[in-house]
């Protein structure tokens, strides 16, 4: 079924997106898939995934729409790198990852590492992972939201939150004992 | 550290990177990128009216367009075969008569018919023929006059045909041919004369008003154009 548009003002709001942030969504493409063509193609699934289901971009806080875009146009370049070496990017296996209370409990077991540092690091993470941290973190959609919003697996989802997780954990207790 | 203490260092990574994704020197899309573009936002448009009876797929398949460039080949490909196949074609237009012009041969129909007869009421013949000639052969019928003029001595010929203009449609050899128009009488007309050899077989047709003429013979275009405007109708 399609998601109806309900007026224009949407049409014109998700076209205005788009001009504004065209430059940004096209380099993000461009960066991972080294093919202008082939970003542009990426940049028009990716709005015409919105096309036909406005509320995947609609439902997401306006200040927090561009990296929703990007990390879906990042996904997708992904998929098209995949398909072009005929290869998944990103290999499944059937293991579940799961959840604690690592991005839902009100503290988070930073230890001692400063700000800065920390946002070096997450920095540092790849991309797929952190549009994850950042979507279940920062956006507060669930796991199966996520999936659903960047068009993989609830399965994949777990994984790369759990790889992110494990990575920042691994950082700080590495950082504590420099610390100590 | 706060969760929100944590929210905001991924805000801040997330500002950066949008920051960083703009710095690049601007990408400048395709005409064919815009075009798709255009065309997404006008699905929204179109999802607004179709309600949902399609399946997306189907539909966001028609949005991947092929590269202008393919589509320059595909073009060239088709008007290619389209040339190979039906031979080198264009269209004619003239004041009285229309037609497809071949490389062979050319259809010819005439414009407009209206309140002309529909079948011969006055027959017309050529009163100033050249010494010698005299008729061989000739026929009547409603729908065509036809006389065929010859001077024995030399074999040289003229054929004087007359058709009501309703029904008049022809195919015209003009292999190894040229057309040009002319005037007769101040009536609109064709001249189709042979490329090497311009005094035999130079073919006239012309729309006198009421009917359509067709004059063709051993002669130069000059002495054609002059026997064909010395055309009167036969009185009984």
């Amino acid at each position: 079924m399609f998601s109806v548009i309900n007026d224009d003002v949407q049409r014109n709001e998700l076209e205005e997106f788009y001009k504004e942030n065209k430059n940004c969504l096209l380099n993000i493409a461009l960066l991972n898939l080294q093919n202008k063509s082939d970003a542009e193609d990426v940049v028009q699934e990716a709005f015409c995934e919105i096309a036909y289901n406005p509320d995947i971009f609609f439902g997401v806080a306006p200040n927090f729409r561009v990296n929703f875009i990007v990390a879906v146009i990042r996904n997708l370049s992904c998929d098209m790198i995949g398909k072009r070496n005929k290869t998944p990017i990103e290999k499944l296996d059937e293991t579940d990852f799961y959840d604690d209370d690592f991005f839902s409990s009100e503290e988070i077991m930073i230890g001692n590492v400063s700000s800065d540092k920390l946002k070096q690091f997450i920095q540092s993470l790849p991309p797929l992972q952190r549009d994850v941290l950042t979507f279940r973190c920062l956006m507060g959609f669930s796991t199966a939201e996520t999936a659903e919003k960047l068009n993989i697996s609830v399965s994949a989802v777990k994984k790369r939150l759990h790889l992110a997780k494990e990575s920042i954990r691994k950082f700080v207790q590495k950082e504590d004992k420099i610390y100590d | 550290m706060t969760k929100s203490a944590f929210n905001e260092i991924l805000a801040e990574i997330c500002k950066e990177e949008i920051k960083e994704l703009n710095k690049p020197l601007p990408f400048k899309p395709s005409l064919r990128h815009k075009f798709a573009m255009k065309r997404i936002f006008s699905l929204f448009e179109k999802n607004k009216h179709t309600a949902a009876s399609e399946s997306p797929k189907a539909s966001t398949l028609q949005i991947k367009n092929l590269r202008i460039s393919k589509r320059l080949v595909i073009l060239f490909i088709v008007i290619f075969c389209a040339v190979l196949f039906t031979g080198f074609i264009f269209v004619y237009v003239s004041k009285n008569f229309y037609g497809t012009v071949y490389t062979d041969h050319m259809e010819l129909f005439v414009i407009n018919d209206e309140n002309c007869p529909t079948t011969i009421e006055h027959k017309y013949f050529l009163p100033n023929l050249p010494d010698g000639f005299e008729i061989v052969e000739q026929y009547s019928l409603s729908f065509v006059v036809s006389t065929v003029y010859e001077k024995e001595s030399t074999g040289e010929y003229l054929h004087f045909s007359q058709y009501p203009k309703c029904s008049y449609s022809t195919h015209l050899d003009t292999e190894h041919r040229y057309f040009e128009e002319i005037e007769i009488d101040g009536h609109n007309g064709l001249c189709i004369i042979p490329f090497e050899d311009g005094y035999s077989n130079i073919l006239l047709i012309w729309d006198n008003g009421d009917y359509i003429m067709e004059l063709i013979g051993d002669f130069n275009k000059k002495e054609l154009i002059d026997l064909a405007e010395s055309a009167e109708i036969l009185k009984n």
